[in-house]
């Protein structure tokens, strides 16, 4: 049920290890340090660029000749990065909690009570997943400026919820699919309703695919960009990423130590979620992108 | 009974269905009618018909066919680079050496960070100021001035496609990894058993096995290729001079700032009809003959 990461499971040796001669295991050793060492370059630089003076971020250094930490608070008061914050966090958790609700209940239907007609439905919103959101973003921006809903987080909410449904019922569905039929028409016979049988039977059983939807949920939303532009009038009072991104334009040439600084304060929290929830990444990996 | 099942269905699918029709699928549709008018964005009963108009003036507009001509550019380039990159390091890491899964992590992170971030950090490393040329002029004096990474028209577009390629080639890799942990071992003992080498074993045996993974990918790396915007809207903005202009931030330039919106959402038609064609591409390049 919880397939663990293939990494964790599948025994084989690899194709040419087990046979390679030790020199080459060296050589690939090095290569791969040297290749992830590159990889690491950008943010080890903004990192490095994040805690020197200002006149040294100028000094054609490379390696840093001051500290200066309080870079960090200087730009979270200077650039108000705590609005931008709140309201990444208001729409990152909205955003979740609706497409999450909608996709475990959407793949639950689709999978249980399955008619030739819910099956058109199910490819339709599959064909969601290629939507390009600049080719949506006109009528989207039309449509919430005729609801009043302009200038909203919620309308940046519903707008990424709709993106991220289809990938949620995607993954959840298929892990629903996998669930023997057997449990709930058990749970029927004993007198349950179809929501009694969802909720107490299948429900429990879904944490880990809803914990990979969640996270993919958290990652396209955070780092989103071109709803939060279009739907949130003034970027000062936007997201984290329209706010660096207005940062960069205006200070990236003066203050480049404090964009630094506001960059590294914006990517902590995701990449912390990331690292921790891997698993659950590559998870969904396989299960949304192989098995189509 | 049949009705009951269907009706309690439809239930647990409504709101999902209900969200998508009013927020992605009513949207389509309307942006394709949009370009068939022409409308300031305004009042909405303005809106006049045009029929094809926008189309005609799409192709005899220059600046769209360069922002075409960007877009297929990076499209292809990032794909072939992404695809490269993910499989080759996706067997090196394979192998499990030491240093594997630093490799993996170094990779993976990428993965996790805005665009807007990666731009951002791309400009850091490759401005004027950056790392980059910090190196070239003050460290190896090999040059006086700096490369204009981002300034110099012929350079620009490679440098955004750069910035892609380092962000995503963590999920190709990833993907490629966990095809490989499927691979066939008897047919790959076979095939050295007859003598087969490091690269006949790739190619006649790991790459056929890994075809159907490989077409997956290609199209998931084009459809994400035409939704380019933010790594260009930021580093560049589409300069210097529209040298990095792509079809999203010439949409985005027409509806927004020119409030053209008839003829922005005609572009939007092109930019949906190439993801659409790239993701009816995956049976021919899985060699599936349905």
């Amino acid at each position: 049920m919880t397939a663990a990461t293939p990494a964790a499971t599948v025994a084989p040796r690899a194709t040419t290890g087990a046979r390679s001669s030790r020199p080459r295991r060296f050589a690939f050793s090095c290569v791969c340090f040297g290749i992830g060492a590159v990889y690491l370059i950008p943010l080890a630089w903004t990192l490095s660029l994040s805690v020197r003076t200002n006149t040294d971020v100028f000094s054609n250094r490379i390696v840093p000749h001051s500290f200066r930490p309080a870079n960090f608070s200087d730009a979270w008061s200077q650039f108000g990065l705590g609005i931008l914050f709140e309201h990444s966090a208001i729409i990152t958790v909205g955003t979740v909690v609706l497409a999450v609700l909608f996709s475990v209940l959407a793949a639950y239907g689709f999978s249980r009570y399955r008619t030739k007609m819910s099956e058109v439905v199910f490819i339709a919103i599959l064909l969601g997943l290629m939507v390009p959101p600049a080719g949506v973003i006109i009528p989207f921006f039309v449509s919430m400026r005729q609801l009043h809903l302009y200038d909203s987080l919620l309308s940046v909410i519903v707008g990424e919820t709709a993106f991220a449904l289809p990938l949620g019922i995607l993954i959840l569905r298929g892990f629903v699919d996998s669930i023997p039929v057997d449990l709930t028409d058990a749970a029927r016979v004993d007198g349950a309703t179809d929501w009694k049988a969802f909720w107490y039977v299948v429900f429990p059983l879904l944490k880990a695919p809803i914990a990979t939807v969640a996270l993919f949920t958290t990652i396209s939303t955070w780092n989103g960009f071109l709803l939060p532009l279009v739907l949130l009038h003034d970027p000062q009072r936007s997201t984290l990423t329209v706010g660096l991104s207005r940062l960069q334009g205006q200070y990236g040439a003066l203050n480049l130590e404090l964009v630094s600084a506001a960059a590294i304060l914006a990517i902590i929290p995701i990449l912390v979620v990331f690292v921790a929830a891997r698993r659950y990444y590559v998870q969904g990996l396989s299960a949304g992108a192989l098995k189509q | 009974m049949q009705h009951r099942r269907a009706r309690a269905g439809a239930i647990f699918i409504a709101p999902a269905a209900a969200f998508f029709s009013v927020f992605l699928l009513f949207p389509i549709v309307a942006v394709i009618l949009l370009a068939f008018t022409s409308w300031n964005g305004f009042n909405i009963d303005e809106i006049a018909w045009s029929g094809v108009d926008n189309f005609r003036q799409l192709g005899s507009d220059d600046v769209f066919s360069t922002a075409l001509g960007h877009t297929v550019i990076f499209v292809a380039v990032s794909t072939v680079a992404l695809n490269v990159f993910g499989l080759l390091f996706a067997l090196l890491i394979n192998t499990r050496v030491r240093g594997h899964d630093f490799l993996r992590v170094a990779m993976f992170l990428p993965l996790g960070l805005a665009p807007v971030v990666t731009a951002i950090l791309w400009q850091q490393i490759l401005g004027p100021y950056g790392m980059v040329n910090t190196l070239l002029i003050e460290t190896f004096h090999v040059r006086t001035t700096p490369i204009g990474f981002l300034g110099d028209p012929d350079v620009a577009l490679w440098t955004v496609i750069t910035a892609a390629v380092w962000q995503y080639s963590g999920f190709n890799m990833l993907l490629y990894y966990a095809g490989l942990q499927s691979l066939p071992m008897e047919r790959l003992e076979a095939a050295s058993i007859d003598g087969a080498g490091a690269w006949a074993r790739f190619r006649y045996v790991t790459l056929p096995f890994l075809r159907p993974v490989v077409a997956v990918v290609v199209v998931l790396n084009l459809i994400g290729g035409w939704k380019v915007f933010e790594l260009v809207y930021v580093m560049t903005s589409g300069g210097p001079d529209r040298a990095t202009e792509v079809l999203s931030t010439y949409l985005y330039q027409q509806a927004f700032s020119f409030n053209a919106v008839g003829y922005a959402s005609s572009i939007a038609v092109v930019i949906i009809a190439l993801a659409t064609i790239s993701a009816l591409m995956r049976g021919r390049l899985a060699g599936e003959t349905v």
